[in-house]
């Protein structure tokens, strides 16, 4: 005995409203915390907050990682076997709603209704059970006959909103679980021209084999028209399997590629050295352009020009090259910007002028590399959720009684209507008049 | 006369709505201050669609297609745009709105006067933020905002109104708990899609529907107040004072995720100044 009570009182808890709403709070203010404390970063920051102690302390019981600590996934379980439980205890009143057929069969009852008529008619009764039955289905109830008595509903959709919703919720939740348990997060980072059939996820040392060879083989940044506002950065990228090239396509930002479950998305960029570098170079009334596509050395005119290095923010200026020049037995080393306004810096050391006339640096382009096989299971749950809302919310429930009662040889017609989650009752002022209309 | 200027001067139809409103609550029943108070809102909310209208046309000028709901001044606007038009859409159903139309006024006052400070012009946008997930995502956290601002003004009057009975006598005490609970409902739907659309943008951006970064965790806790409100009110059967007070603490959730966040907290909000 005592067992059974243990087993009703539980499910009693776990099926209560406060509890619901408990964990709603608890969940809540565990997701406020996160957001004050900031969240995985490393140990030393957090010593120097708590101390050692502190820090081990609270980085056992998960505080630095609390999204994904045992106790708030434990709380998140709680959460969906309530949601769980909490709808098969109301099942049975749902069940009980869809079963009951609630004829009056009093004419007093009529009262209880806010709104209600009724009027009296020398119409035979089978004439006067043809219309209601008519009029009922004509204003969209679905009706139940028993005798003289009528009971029509509508919009009983309504009463399985809420039920949507949550099933929408643990959809979500199971979702979420799949992607942790079978997806990953990586990232690959390629020159352009590179490419690779292996992944590394983060803090991971042990390669993810991807299956098939990704090349990038241009990256392109995009700006506005005379601004230096990045419009777009653009991976130009190709997909090879067994040597054979199967697909090409451009990732940007808000546009990634899905392959084989995998989505890669545009997430950084850089400049890794020079692709190639033209430099025009004025010296005493000649003009000459040299082009560099490595650290080759070139001569022009007796001038031998090679590019030591190419640094993306020189000086805190911009982009700029260093250049060792030599002529017979002189030899300097001196920076060309790329913006040639810059030019003056060095212009007046020598007697001859350089200037970068086009400089196209290669890029590397570094890509989110993510599977996760729940997602489209969350958008399903959703998508469900929203739906089960709008069901819930605008959708009212209406019930309408009719009954016919003989009096003084004429049959009385009573109706009355009710209405959940809404108080607008005209529909049984239409009812009443189309019934009377059709005298 | 670009956009901006529309935006300005619908500060003064605003001005007088909630004047009007003000005075029809002092003096009880006037219902031509009522309808005037009606008409200058909606003047005001005209011209803010008018403006945002022409500030699409604007923003294709610097190459930017998509709505213009990309920056803390045009996000201020549109809530103050919503705000509007909820109220409007009571003013029009067959609730009387006396008391909660200037407490929101006020607030989409309070908005703009701030909205003026900011920073006005039309930048080209970044190319994380060239989504139409984003605009869907703006259009719907913000109109579900708006509907929690009109919830908060009736709970304060709800609970003025319980704690001072003889203070509005025209209008009854349940009247505000209805208004709030429609404003509550039909906010929660669209706060919902808003965390649903961001949830998309985001996996689109960066691979990735939910990483608890601050400003998505705060609408998941505002979320999470009102989803109390609702079971509260329609399963444990809570009214009055509780319901009212949920509705006030909700919208403080409102705030502090909308703006709260990006002053004190960071994460991937914080460009754009959203």
């Amino acid at each position: 005995m005592k067992g059974k009570n243990f087993v009703e009182n539980l499910w009693k808890r776990l099926t209560s409203i406060k509890l619901a709403i408990a964990l709603f709070l608890i969940i809540a203010g565990i997701s406020m915390i996160g957001t004050f404390l900031v969240q995985n970063r490393p140990p030393e920051e957090y010593i120097r907050l708590f101390g050692v102690v502190g820090y081990k302390v609270m980085d056992f019981l998960g505080f630095f990682d609390l999204y994904h600590s045992f106790w708030f996934r434990f709380i998140l379980l709680l959460f969906a076997i309530n949601l769980i439980l909490c709808s098969i205890e109301r099942l049975p009143s749902l069940i009980n709603f869809l079963k009951s057929r609630p004829f009056i069969k009093n004419p007093s009852a009529f009262n209880n209704f806010s709104v209600h008529f009724e009027y009296k008619t020398d119409e035979p009764l089978d004439l006067v059970k043809k219309r209601v039955e008519e009029v009922l289905k004509n204003n969209g109830f679905k009706t139940y006959i028993a005798e003289n008595f009528f009971y029509g509903r509508k919009g009983v959709l309504s009463r399985f909103g809420p039920y949507i919703t949550h099933l929408g919720i643990i959809v979500i939740l199971a979702g979420a679980y799949i992607g942790s348990v079978s997806g990953f997060r990586a990232r690959v980072t390629l020159l352009e021209g590179e490419s690779t059939n292996m992944i590394y996820e983060a803090k991971k040392i042990t390669p993810i084999p991807l299956g098939f060879v990704i090349k990038c083989s241009k990256f392109v940044l995009e700006k506005y028209p005379n601004t230096d506002v990045p419009k777009e950065y653009i991976s130009e990228v190709e997909i090879y399997e067994d040597g054979n090239l199967i697909l090409k396509k451009n990732i940007e930002v808000n546009h990634p590629l899905t392959y084989k479950g995998m989505k890669f998305y545009q997430a950084s960029y850089g400049i890794a050295g020079l692709k190639e570098i033209i430099l025009s170079v004025k010296k005493e009334d000649k003009y000459f352009e040299v082009s560099f596509t490595s650290d080759e050395e070139k001569e022009v005119d007796g001038l031998r020009m090679r590019i030591e290095r190419f640094i993306e923010n020189y000086m805190g200026i911009g982009p700029a090259i260093i250049l060792s020049i030599s002529q017979g037995e002189r030899r300097k080393t001196i920076p060309v910007f790329q913006d040639k306004r810059m030019g003056e810096i060095h212009k007046g050391i020598s007697d001859f002028d350089i200037e970068i006339k086009n400089l196209e640096p290669l890029y590397y382009t570094g890509l989110e590399v993510t599977k996760d096989p729940g997602v489209e299971v969350v958008w399903i749950g959703c998508i469900l959720g929203i739906l089960g809302m709008i069901i819930a919310f605008y959708i009212p429930v209406r019930r309408v009684y009719v009954s016919i009662f003989e009096e003084d040889k004429k049959r009385k017609v009573m109706i009355g209507g009710s209405m959940m989650k809404g108080k607008n009752l005209s529909f049984v002022e239409e009812i009443y008049k189309g019934l009377k209309g059709g005298i | 006369m670009n956009s901006a200027w529309f935006f300005d001067r619908s500060l003064y139809p605003l001005y007088i709505a909630f004047l009007l409103f003000l005075l029809n609550f002092i003096w009880k029943k006037k219902r031509a201050l009522n309808i005037i108070g009606t008409i200058f809102t909606w003047l005001s909310f005209l011209m803010i669609t008018g403006g945002f209208g022409l500030r699409w046309f604007e923003g294709m000028e610097v190459g930017n297609k998509y709505f213009p709901v990309t920056n803390l001044y045009e996000s201020l606007v549109f809530m103050v745009w919503a705000v509007e038009g909820i109220l409007l859409f009571f003013k029009h159903s067959r609730f009387k709105t006396d008391g909660i139309d200037f407490i929101t006024l006020i607030i989409c006052v309070g908005i703009m006067l701030w909205a003026s400070t900011l920073e006005k012009e039309i930048k080209p946008l970044i190319p994380a933020l060239q989504s139409n997930w984003l605009s869907v995502h703006v259009i719907t956290s913000f109109i579900g905002y708006a509907a929690f601002a009109i919830g908060f003004s009736a709970s304060i009057i709800h609970i003025i109104k319980l704690k001072m009975p003889n203070f509005l006598p025209q209008i009854e005490t349940e009247l505000f708990d209805t208004i709030n609970y429609k404003a509550v409902a039909f906010g929660f739907i669209m706060l919902t899609l808003g965390i649903v659309t961001g949830a998309a943008w985001a996996n689109y951006a960066w691979g990735s529907y939910w990483s608890w970064d601050p400003k998505e965790t705060w609408s998941l806790i505002t979320w999470l107040i009102y989803g109390v409100f609702l079971h509260g009110r329609l399963v444990a059967g809570w009214k009055g004072i509780k319901t009212s007070i949920i509705s006030i603490i909700g919208f403080l959730a409102v705030l502090f995720t909308y703006l709260g966040v990006n002053l004190l907290l960071s994460g991937l909000h914080s460009y754009g100044g959203l």
